[in-house]
């Protein structure tokens, strides 16, 4: 057994499997910001057009940190998953070669 | 940049030694839980229905006393949610996500009674923010899926 290319397969399972869950990383971001920005935006707004006084935009901003934190969390969620799931492919690659 | 690949290698190779030792596989996060995620979605329903009801009184019939027991039955779904995260394990950062949502429903429960009623702008704000935050919790734990 050549230990470098079987370190080398492994790897590439690895990364082949981030590669896959990249897309799912960055999607939710971009959604997460787009959405935050939207509301700032609708913020700002109210406030001048009365709706909303100094007090309700400072404890609004408030609230949009928390939402941020929550979405901000999933794509804790998500790299975490990833990085158990490219761990968990290697290993499997591992004992596949050993076994053989 | 030689040295980050080989802080990764060392870290994925203690990983793999710490994997192979204990014989199982490795987990970073709970396992996907199909019934928190039907949970979460039963919650989100149930709150958008409340703020698309209230959209549809006058402004002097949004009182509090007409949306109390709304109020009451949504905090004690997202108490059972929260209950259920706090007995999985590895499930730290699920559970956060559901108490700072917690958090913010009794916040909007005690703003709407000192008020007494909630304007259109409040109502399609909160709509949204709630949106953003089930939406935010689906997709953790549906990133938990093998």
């Amino acid at each position: 057994m050549n230990i470098n290319d079987l370190y080398k397969q492994m790897l590439d399972t690895a990364l082949n499997v981030v590669g896959d869950e990249a897309q799912q990383m960055s999607g939710p971001l971009q959604k997460a910001l787009n959405a935050q920005k939207a509301s700032i935006e609708a913020l700002a707004q109210a406030k001048l057009n009365g709706e909303i006084n100094e007090d309700e935009f400072t404890a609004e901003l408030e609230r949009e940190k928390a939402i941020l934190e929550v979405e901000l969390i999933t794509l804790e969620i998500i790299a975490k998953a990833t990085v158990q799931k490219a761990i968990n492919a290697a290993m499997s690659c591992l004992t596949s070669a050993l076994a053989r | 940049m030689v040295k980050s690949w080989l802080k990764v290698l060392v870290v994925i190779g203690s990983l793999l030694i710490l994997s192979m030792s204990s014989g199982c596989a490795l987990q970073m996060v709970s396992s996907f839980d199909r019934q928190t995620e039907q949970q979460i979605m039963d919650v989100a329903k149930k709150v958008d229905r409340f703020y698309v009801q209230l959209s549809e009184l006058p402004k002097e019939k949004r009182t509090f006393h007409f949306s109390q027991s709304t109020y009451l039955n949504i905090e004690v779904e997202l108490s059972a949610l929260l209950m259920r995260q706090k007995v999985r394990e590895l499930n730290e950062l699920t559970t956060k996500q559901v108490e700072i949502t917690q958090n913010l429903w009794l916040q909007d429960k005690k703003q709407h009674q000192q008020a007494n009623s909630i304007s259109d702008f409040l109502i399609k704000t909160r709509k949204q923010q709630y949106q953003r935050l089930f939406l935010a919790m689906i997709r953790g734990e549906q990133a938990k899926q093998q």
